[in-house]
């Protein structure tokens, strides 16, 4: 019985990590697909936009004349080239203050155009700042609107109708070659882990698959960035042209009228200030006879006009008579344009990158362990570890599950307060509300992880996971979010302590810190995966936060349906189970715990100055930042500070990815060194130094516009060091809690679980004590600051110690 | 690619045959204050010149008015398939009624306004019986006076063909607008007590607006009227905040008053010339002696202007109009003299023609005279056809000045602005015309940005390719 479940696994390992390749290259595939729906029409509507400014140009010069609009004649013939030229336009339309249309001219063929109306339209993401259009959007069009202006006011609009299904058939064309491309990687790979999987040595069949991973998720992210490279290209050519065409006409404009060039003056003046209305172009320049005549570098005037690498060029000769010399304007924008908007294509696929080899990492350890009990002739030991690796895609998934919602959730919760006409601040008391849920879970499901049947906790938690994701999918009411965050507290705790229990059931005495370290892994890993992909989810419009609700709902449904078929009934070798609240990092005393009331308990703590200023300086406030700040508030107070849900999603996973990577050699330091107290001195004034820097974001004059993107790095700086202070204290402080007089009165689990409530404390009133700071100083992130300042003052006071005399009697009621 | 393209009938627009002589007339009389008689004697040449203009201007509006529009019962589009590109043209209804000769009866039994005709087509003009100096226009098509009908009040001071500009604007700009309105026209003649009856007559009545017409009806009203229950709107009125009804540009008038500017403000007209003479150090300023108007509103704040900018401004002036010839002829030299002393090259130097008629009448003389030096003006109609035009103009003309008093004159009716909250209305950019002749004649490089904005464009043989703004096919 036992050894099919174990055949099965290898199989649903195998299964499981070809499905997480195939969901990390569809994911990949897809974020690169939606980057090119979200960059590409920029490139396609800015040519628009510099074509519609020759239009524009044109009416305006009637119009500053004091002629009506209507009065304009010739509209045909004005835009005919410009539809000609443009296939991705279906229309060019003016219409007035009253939104009536005044002249319209469709392509060819399109008898039953009409003119859509102007309530179809709103204003696009696509809108750029500081343009000299708009940019709005109904559900087929792309309208880019220009302004028409006589001498007095704004006369009506000059308008430019671009489908959707045009730009989206362009990227589509190319993008179905990626899709060919991750099916053929994803069936090399399921071919070679077939192979490769059903090796005895497990160490380096494992080692094998994770390098072929990464080499096709490698190679499918250079497909996909290949295919960007060239999608781009081709749009930032088309603006090129239109660039250079406008300006053309606009020199031509004398030309046809038998005027020269050289009875004009200022010309340089003219082309300064068009590549400040295109800061895109590098150069704009117009020669006579192939020697430079006007150059916006006038190092180059009267040089032999040499055209340059590393750009995208376009030349456009003007409407001058040969005798009199032949005159061509050149325009340029640089190559590296394309990389600088690759950047956030490569971006997301880094997060990605992270994220899924966490996911898979789990399913390769799930492989390795099912072989290595295969090999190992069914030994306990080897059955140990095949249950530890069943259960750590559970944490991680259920974690994972929830976490999709991270980056935007208080926002979320901010804007249906708003709509419902709550105090804003009022949303922050939903997170409250999540870990209070949460501490209530840990009591009621402590009795019940005691029974033989664990496996109802696995099946509980997920089951409230599932629930509370499908209300945040299909009711938007405010009161509901409570019932929602409830639910979230209660499965992730229940979750947890399932897990916990399953853990120190399953894992030998001797492997029970490192066992706990799957719980910091599933946590920590399931945090970070979940904020990486959900942002990048969220961000995409067709998906939205409806959708990663549902996403998150499916995965929890998943879980679920493994903890079901996989999660066994009885664990084959279940030991005693210390009546222990297992936690990160926390070393498992020998100490047998004296039982005691809980208020004498209580009581004792309190008379604890070294475990009071360790709960009270330390833990607390760190339960503060986390809850209050990391989960509660910062998604909110990047995106005022006009961060985009993915890039939350990323600068967060910086926090998340420090304290995954700090906790275990931090732990192993405070070990080894046996210097706990520095340790937990120097994760409160890191915290502090962080949060310092993260409100210094807030504060007016520090950054300019040239150096916003100081303000990024001085925010990843931040989180970086609260990521590593965090892991400086997280597991620490446990060690230092159970060396305290209170562990050695009442044992070490005793003195740990009142900790573990004081922690609650932090994680509970968090949210409320940042959201009121915030509130009181108007929203702005600058408050973090004095919080950060606080917290250091907190780890000075920590580091205090009571005087000589004090310690001693202490000391001596210790021993006593 | 054939095309097809929908054409309305509609009955050309006449124009009045001197209408742009009478346009030149009026400004330059409404310039010197408008006391003067009318003496700008066409010659043939000007005539032959005048008629040539409403053949262009003619031909212009026939074009123009086959693509105009109708009202928006008519705005159905019709669908044509032009090849490549379908072309959906507006297809104007022919609303305006034709004019009796009941209409034209009763308008001429007004002495001091004419009505241009295609402000007849649309608008019924009702003499009052029991005064001569009243009158009153509603709107011929029905349709259009549906709604909540504005009453107008338009404040002559007197009689002036700058004013017959002012109303025909109006008149034409609030048909447009589809606005229901009525307009009611008083010529108090200039007499204290007929002007307070007009604005008794105003408030019994709850007019909605007043339109002061000129400098005159407006310093009337700045300071009869001031704070008063009907926002006013002043039309072709000299700039407010040189003389004193305003503190400046900046903020509006806090009272019932809504103040434009038919000059260019000062310091946007340096700017045009600095932009052309970018080491401008003389500015020779032309003027008669007499014309108090021109020297309040133009020469003084010009000189102000530039000394500000150590620019040196010399005085051109004609003491006796009746001998301005003989005069410019001897003292435009002697400017030069003058101007060469610091600007040995002639390169730096301009001469400044302003709204003085005797001045402007002798623009073949100044231009004899000047040499290389050119000639610019405030005047818009002195950048003409041939050589005897100055190179460019920068200044606003009676219509563009209309025109903005039209819209704030809407602003307010429709609720969207009060009269006291508008700032001073200046015309930016002002209206431009260049003639490259000239400027090729004296080496005169324009900067692209103002032939861009410039309305009318001369070329090489002085002849006109754009006009209002239209390139014309030669």
């Amino acid at each position: 019985m036992i050894s099919r479940r174990i055949g099965n696994n290898y199989f649903t390992g195998l299964i499981a990590t070809v499905m997480v390749l195939a969901f990390s290259l569809a994911l990949l595939t897809y974020v690169g697909y939606g980057e090119a729906r979200r960059i590409y029409p920029r490139f396609e509507i800015a040519k628009v936009a510099a074509q519609g400014e020759l239009v524009k140009n044109s009416i305006e010069q009637i119009l500053l004349s004091n002629l009506p609009l209507k009065q304009f004649p010739g509209f045909s013939p004005l835009t005919n080239p410009v539809l000609e030229s443009t296939q991705s336009l279906s229309a060019i339309y003016v219409t007035d203050t009253t939104q009536q249309p005044v002249f319209v001219n469709g392509r060819e063929g399109d008898d039953s155009f009409a003119v859509p109306s102007a309530s179809d339209f709103q204003t696009s993401r696509l809108q750029a700042g500081n343009t000299r259009y708009d940019v709005t959007e109904s559900g087929d069009n792309y309208q880019i609107s220009l302004t028409l202006k006589n001498k007095f006011e704004a006369v009506g609009k000059l308008n430019l109708l671009l489908p959707k299904s045009v730009i989206s058939r362009q990227i589509d064309t190319d993008f179905f070659y990626v899709v060919m491309a991750a099916v053929v990687l994803l069936v090399l790979y399921a071919g070679f882990i077939l192979i490769k999987g059903r090796s005895k040595q497990s160490q380096e069949s494992t080692l094998w698959m994770a390098i072929s991973y990464g080499v096709i998720f490698l190679v499918m992210a250079m497909v996909v960035i290949v295919t960007l490279v060239i999608l781009y290209s081709g749009g930032i050519q088309g603006k090129t042209e239109a660039l250079a065409k406008s300006l053309g006409e606009r020199l031509n404009v004398p030309l046809k009228l038998g005027l020269e060039i050289d009875s004009l003056d200022k010309l340089d003046q003219t082309f300064k200030n068009y590549q400040e209305l295109n800061p895109d172009l590098s150069y704009v320049a117009l020669t006579r006879n192939n020697q430079i005549v006007i150059h916006t570098n006038p190092a180059q005037v009267g040089k032999q006009w040499q055209a340059e690498n590393g750009y995208f060029k376009q030349d456009v000769r003007l409407e001058q008579a040969a005798e009199k010399g032949q005159l061509e304007v050149h325009v340029g924008i640089p190559t590296s344009l394309v990389f600088g908007e690759l950047w956030q294509a490569a971006k997301n696929f880094i997060a990605l990158f992270v994220a899924s080899i966490l996911l898979s990492t789990l399913f390769f350890n799930l492989i390795n362990a099912s072989n290595r009990y295969r090999g190992s002739e069914r030994a306990p030991a080897a059955r140990q570890a095949f249950d530890l690796s069943l259960v750590a895609p559970f944490y991680f998934l259920i974690v994972f599950a929830d976490s999709l919602t991270n980056s935007f959730l208080p926002q979320y919760f901010r804007e249906l307060a708003v709509k419902e006409q709550f105090e804003p601040s009022t949303a922050s008391m939903l997170f409250t509300v999540y870990f209070a849920a949460y501490a209530l879970s840990l009591v009621i499901t402590s009795q019940l992880s005691e029974r033989e049947n664990l496996k109802l906790l696995f099946m509980v938690g997920p089951m409230l996971i599932i629930s509370e994701l499908l209300i945040l999918a299909f009711v938007q009411n405010f009161y509901a979010m409570f019932v929602v965050q409830a639910l979230a507290g209660l499965g992730q705790g229940i979750a947890f302590i399932g897990v916990q229990s399953f853990i120190l059931r399953v894992a030998a005495r001797m492997k029970r810190t490192r066992s706990a370290a799957l719980i910091v892994f599933g946590y920590n890993g399931g945090v970070l995966s979940g904020i990486a992909i959900g942002g990048l989810l969220a961000a995409d419009p067709t998906i939205g936060r409806q959708g990663v609700f549902l996403t998150g709902g499916i995965i929890a449904t998943l879980v679920l349906v493994y903890a079901a078929l996989l999660i066994p009934k009885k664990l084959a070798t279940a030991e005693a189970v210390e009546a222990v609240a297992l936690v990160v990092g926390e070393p498992v005393g020998t100490q047998a715990p004296v039982h005691t009331g809980f208020w004498s308990g209580l009581g004792q703590a309190f008379s604890d100055f070294r475990f009071i200023k360790g709960a009270f300086f330390i833990g607390i406030p760190t339960k503060i930042v986390m809850a209050g700040l990391i989960t509660a508030t910062l998604p909110l107070l990047l995106a005022q500070q006009s961060y985009q849900t993915e890039d939350i999603a990323q600068i967060i996973m910086f926090y998340s990815a420090v304290v995954l990577l700090s906790s275990r050699p931090i732990s192993t330091l405070a070990d080894k060194t046996g210097r706990i107290g520095l340790i937990l001195f120097i994760g409160s004034v890191l915290g502090g130094v962080g949060l310092i820097l993260i409100g210094l974001i807030g504060w007016s004059g520090i950054f300019s516009d040239s150096t916003a993107y100081l303000k990024t790095v001085v925010l990843i700086i931040g989180l970086m060091a609260l990521g590593l202070s965090h892991g400086c204290i997280q597991a620490p402080v446990i060690t230092y809690m159970s060396n305290t007089r209170t562990a050695n009165v009442l044992g070490r689990s005793a003195a740990t679980s009142i900790y573990r409530l004081f922690e609650r404390i932090g994680n509970i009133g968090g949210p409320l004590l940042i959201s009121q700071l915030l509130v009181l100083s108007s929203g702005n992130i600058s408050a973090i600051s004095f919080f950060g300042m606080a917290l250091i003052g907190l780890g000075i006071l920590f580091a205090f110690r009571l005087p000589k005399g004090s310690r001693q009697l202490q000391q001596a009621e210790s021993k006593s | 690619m054939s095309k097809k393209t929908i054409r309305p009938k509609i009955k050309l627009p006449q124009i009045k045959p001197n209408l742009l002589w009478e346009r030149a007339f009026a400004r330059d009389w409404w310039l010197q204050g408008g006391n003067r008689e009318r003496k700008l004697a066409p010659t043939e040449a000007h005539l032959s010149r005048a008629g040539l203009k409403i053949l262009l201007l003619g031909l212009l509006l026939a074009l123009l008015t086959l693509g105009a529009c109708g009202d928006e019962a008519a705005n159905k589009l019709a669908v044509t398939k032009p090849g490549n590109a379908t072309t959906v043209a507006t297809q104007p209804a022919a609303t305006v009624a034709a004019v009796s000769e009941a209409d034209k009866a009763e308008a001429a039994k007004i002495n001091w306004f004419q009505m241009r005709p295609e402000q007849a087509q649309n608008w019924q003009l009702l003499a009052d019986p029991a005064d001569k100096m009243k009158f009153t226009l509603t709107l011929k098509d029905k349709s259009q006076k549906e709604g909540n009908e504005k009453k107008l009040l338009t404040l002559f001071p007197k009689k002036s063909s700058a004013y017959d500009i002012a109303l025909n604007t109006l008149l034409s700009d609030y048909q447009s607008n589809k606005l229901p309105v009525s307009f009611t026209a008083i010529n108090y003649n200039n007499e204290a007590e007929a002007g307070q009856r007009a604005l008794d007559f105003a408030q019994s009545e709850k007019f909605d607006l007043i339109f002061t017409l000129g400098s005159e009806a407006t310093a009337f009203v700045h300071a009869k009227f001031r704070n008063g229950p009907i926002p006013v709107v002043t039309v072709v009125s000299k700039d407010p905040v040189l003389l004193g009804q305003m503190p400046n540009y900046e903020a509006g008038s806090g009272t019932n008053i809504a103040y434009t500017s038919v000059n260019v403000p000062i310091e946007l007209q340096m700017l045009y010339l600095q932009e052309l003479k970018p080491n401008l150090k003389n500015i020779a300023v032309m003027y008669e002696k007499s014309n108090s108007s021109a020297i309040e509103t133009q020469v003084e704040p010009l000189r102000k202007a530039a000394q500000a900018r150590n620019i040196n401004v010399l005085d051109v002036i004609v003491v006796n109009d009746k001998e301005a010839r003989a005069e410019l002829a001897a003292k435009v030299p002697e400017a030069l003299k003058k101007m060469a002393k610091n600007d040995p090259d002639q390169t730096n130097s301009i001469f400044w023609v302003t709204g003085s008629t005797s001045v402007i009448n002798e623009i073949a003389i100044i231009n004899q005279n000047a040499a290389k030096i050119p000639v610019m003006s405030v005047f818009p109609e002195l950048v003409q056809e041939g050589d005897n035009s100055a190179v460019l103009s920068i200044g606003v003309s009676f219509e563009t000045n209309t025109h903005l008093a039209a819209v704030y004159g809407l602003y307010i009716l429709q609720g969207r602005n009060k009269a006291g909250d508008l700032k001073v209305g200046t015309i930016t950019p002002p209206d431009i015309a260049i003639n490259f002749r000239k400027a090729n004649q004296v080496g005169l490089k324009i900067p692209f940005a103002l032939f861009e904005s410039a309305s009318y464009v001369y070329d090489y043989d002085g002849k006109a390719v754009r006009k209002a703004g239209q390139s014309v096919n030669k």
